[in-house]
């Protein structure tokens, strides 16, 4: 697997940093509060190391939101909040007068459009920097722990990029990490695009 | 042609906005947060100060409102990732001449830059 | 505008409604079951802009997500629990649709278009909520039973002791609706004695129309149709002896009383509730300091007036400003100075904008905002001119300025005939550039915006 040298990942981080920006204005019309936004943490994994990850906390309860891509390189885009995090956003969204038998009608709607704002303006993001046109699927939404929801998933992938981003609403801390996970030799070909990109 | 002072985190950020200015004839110094900026403000003088807002340590608001606790009379352009009008009314209170969403086109960022540079100690 | 190929038509089919967007936002398809929920055919949408059927989609908030999409990017998703109503349409009960819409990349004679998924979820949504209230409602006729079981054992003498000292009003009546107990608190919130009403019908304590359609109500629900009031609570008008209306919170509970039924219904007056609530309202649209509009009613009205003008092909103006050296008076005249300064500085622009539609507002910090519509660039720097005079007049002693011994304002002004290209942030982007021209021009004065904003000039927001 290719590694990426310290200055490819300052500019992934700052690509990924402008998306969540873009992602926070939007978050900021819905939620009607100022977003207090922290610098992101980029990381890469290899398989073993996903791997590694996981077995961390593999019964956590988790939220995840999912988009696949494919084209010049393929994978997919995932979005997780913990369950904490997850209800702090439903409350600021839809109000924490809602009746829990609703809840999770709500919870859905509402987490998979968050994830689908924050996905959009990363991959967008990235997408504006390398030129490059891929195709998506429509985002789908999980709940459930996190080793059974990732195990099947990160299987398949060679690399990946994590994410983590965190930012502040009404002094409510939330929690968002974001796993970008490419096929294999997906990643190889990302790199040179970005490679490429920064060149030019 | 003048002497600015860019502050950002991000060294991609710092590269791309250095070559645009860099380009246009101007003298360029660099800082990756407030407090390191602080310094390069008080030591160097420049004639223009480029701060992102999202950073370690030291981010954009506090360093304007540094600047602004020390009678600070250099023009200051924000250039951030964060789109959010309250984040822009802030920088501008803050005394910051104007603010431009990253990335900057290379031509808005430069008259940004004539235009802040044209008002002098505003 | 060309029609689509035949291939599309197969959109008629389809139980979603389709809309198609080029990136200028024309109207391409809209296929039979839009139609059928707008009234509006596919013939007469075609070729239009799609602000004209549906304004939300062209607001910047959406705008801004959908733009990507015709760049190839991401599918965008509006959930029916945060944008229920994204495309105006009733079903045919009169009940808005709710809504989830998917937005998706098209590609179309080359290019690349949007094209929206609509799906009617209104069934889903109201089915959960219809599923929740009769387990409500399950779980309270367990309790009502508990409760009355309870009572029988503790004695009728107790009963009589709790409906004639609850503060809630009791109304029971029988099933011809004529009334056989009414106790005190209903005597106090009717204004009739206990007396003068037992043994007649209760429609008396109703305003019409509701006084006609009660009969209906218990004929319906003897007949074995549910009431839709029975068991849930809700808001109805009473009327008092005196003839007055009033607003009731209204349970009503049925009893069977050996071969009959009779109908509790437990009333409580709510109007200092809604006197509250409207003066909620009516605040949180205020400023909480100065009493003026706030932020959150100017972004909204700024939105709407600019849908307006858009629509009526009228200009829209804006002036901004701020006070000149506000720091340096609250630092050298004290805080409580400063929100009396603050305060008769937003009375000044207040009453510098008198036409119903205008709006003036605090915008935040020493930032007010005066919203002019149907306004052009002259006009606009008129009114603007006219604050910074009142302001001047009102002549509060500043000695911290560098420009006058006394309060004054820096204002900026902008006028645009809006484009559907253009978003509301723009005027207020000018504005708020000119507003900082004139500050850094000398204060004390009105900068107005260049006349027709140079696309590659403006520095991007």
């Amino acid at each position: 697997m290719v590694r990426l040298s310290d200055d490819l990942l300052d500019a992934l981080r700052e690509v990924i940093n402008i998306g969540v920006g873009k992602a926070a204005g939007t978050l900021n019309e819905l939620l009607g509060h100022h977003i207090l936004l922290e610098v992101p943490q980029v990381v890469v994994l290899g398989p073993d190391e996903m791997a590694a990850h996981l077995c961390q906390r593999p019964d956590e309860t988790v939220s995840l939101v999912v988009l696949q891509f494919s084209g010049q390189f393929s994978g997919l885009s995932t979005l997780m909040f913990t369950s904490d995090s997850a209800s702090k956003l439903v409350d600021l969204l839809v109000g924490e007068e809602t009746p829990v038998d609703e809840l999770d009608v709500i919870k859905t709607g509402t987490l998979t459009e968050v994830g689908n704002i924050l996905l959009n303006a990363v991959m967008g993001s990235i997408g504006n920097l390398l030129g490059s046109r891929l195709s998506y699927t429509i985002p789908t939404y999980q709940e459930g722990a996190l080793g059974q929801l990732l195990q099947p998933i990160i299987r398949q992938e060679s690399a990946a990029l994590e994410v983590t981003t965190r930012f502040t609403v009404q002094s409510r801390q939330i929690t968002g990490e974001f796993l970008l996970l490419f096929e294999v030799l997906s990643f190889d070909t990302f790199v040179a695009a970005l490679e490429t990109a920064l060149q030019g | 042609m003048a002497r600015i002072l860019h502050v950002d985190d991000s060294s991609f950020s710092r590269l791309q906005i250095g070559k645009v200015l860099k380009g246009a004839g101007h003298e360029l110094l660099q800082a990756d947060n407030g407090r390191t900026g602080l310094l390069a403000v008080q030591e160097q003088t420049p004639d223009l100060i480029i701060t992102d807002i999202l950073m370690p340590e030291m981010d954009g608001i506090a360093f304007l409102e540094a600047l602004r606790d020390q009678g600070n009379r250099i023009p200051v352009l924000v250039v951030t990732a964060d789109v959010q009008h309250d984040t822009r009314s802030a920088c501008l209170s803050l005394g910051a001449v104007a603010l431009l969403n990253k990335p900057p086109r290379d031509d808005a960022l430069l008259s940004a830059v004539d235009r802040a540079l044209g008002r002098g100690g505003a | 505008m060309e029609p689509l190929s035949d291939s599309l038509l197969l959109l008629d089919a389809v139980p979603i409604g389709v809309l198609v967007l080029s990136e200028q936002l024309l109207i391409r398809c809209w296929n039979r079951i839009l139609a059928d929920w707008t009234g509006v055919s596919s013939e007469q949408a075609v070729g239009r802009p799609v602000a004209e059927l549906a304004p939300q989609l062209t607001t910047p908030r959406y705008l801004s997500r959908i733009r990507p999409v015709f760049a190839g990017g991401p599918p965008v998703l509006f959930s029916p629990q945060l944008h229920p109503h994204l495309i105006p349409c009733n079903r045919p009960d009169g009940a808005p649709r709710i809504q989830q819409t998917t937005v998706t990349p098209l590609s179309l004679d080359g290019t690349t278009h949007a094209l929206l998924a609509v799906q009617d979820v209104t069934d889903l949504v109201l089915t959960a909520r219809e599923s929740r209230q009769l387990h409500q409602q399950a779980l309270d006729e367990i309790r009502r039973r508990e409760e009355a079981e309870e009572a029988l054992q503790a004695g009728a003498q107790r009963l009589r002791a709790i409906v004639e000292n609850t503060v809630e009003a009791i109304i029971v009546i029988n099933q011809r609706g004529v009334i056989e107990e009414f106790n005190p608190a209903a005597e106090r919130i009717f204004g009739y004695r206990a007396l003068e009403v037992i043994g007649a019908n209760v429609r008396m304590l109703m305003p019409e129309p509701y006084r006609a359609e009660h009969d209906g109500y218990l004929e319906r629900y003897l007949t074995g149709g549910a009431s839709h009031i029975i068991g849930v609570g809700r808001e109805v008008t009473g009327r008092h002896k005196d003839g007055g209306t009033f607003p009731l919170h209204l349970a009503v509970g049925r009893m069977a009383l050996g071969d009959g039924v009779a109908f509790v219904g437990v009333l409580h007056d709510i109007t200092d509730q809604k006197r509250l609530e409207e003066h909620l309202r009516a605040l949180s649209m205020r400023d909480g300091l100065t009493g003026i509009y706030n932020r959150r009613t100017f972004d909204e009205a700024l939105e709407r007036e600019w849908r307006r003008a858009l629509r009526q092909g009228q200009p829209l103006g804006l002036v901004m400003l701020d006070i000149d050296f506000f720091k340096r008076f609250n630092d050298s005249r004290g805080h409580q100075a400063g929100d009396a300064c603050l305060k008769a500085v937003a009375q000044s622009v207040a009453s510098a904008v008198y036409r119903p539609a205008d709006l003036a507002a605090r915008y935040g910090g020493e930032e007010f905002v005066a919203l002019l519509p149907e306004t052009g660039p002259e006009e606009a720097a008129r009114i603007a001119e006219r604050i910074r005079q009142g302001v001047e007049l009102l002549a509060i002693p500043h000695g911290a300025s560098d420009v006058a011994p006394q309060v004054t304002v820096s204002l900026g002004t902008a006028s645009i005939r809006p484009r559907a290209d253009q978003d509301a942030a723009q005027l207020v982007n000018l504005a708020d550039q000119a507003l900082y021209g004139a500050k850094s021009n000398g204060r004390n004065r009105v900068v107005a915006a260049p006349a027709v904003p140079s696309p590659g000039g403006a520095v991007t927001g």
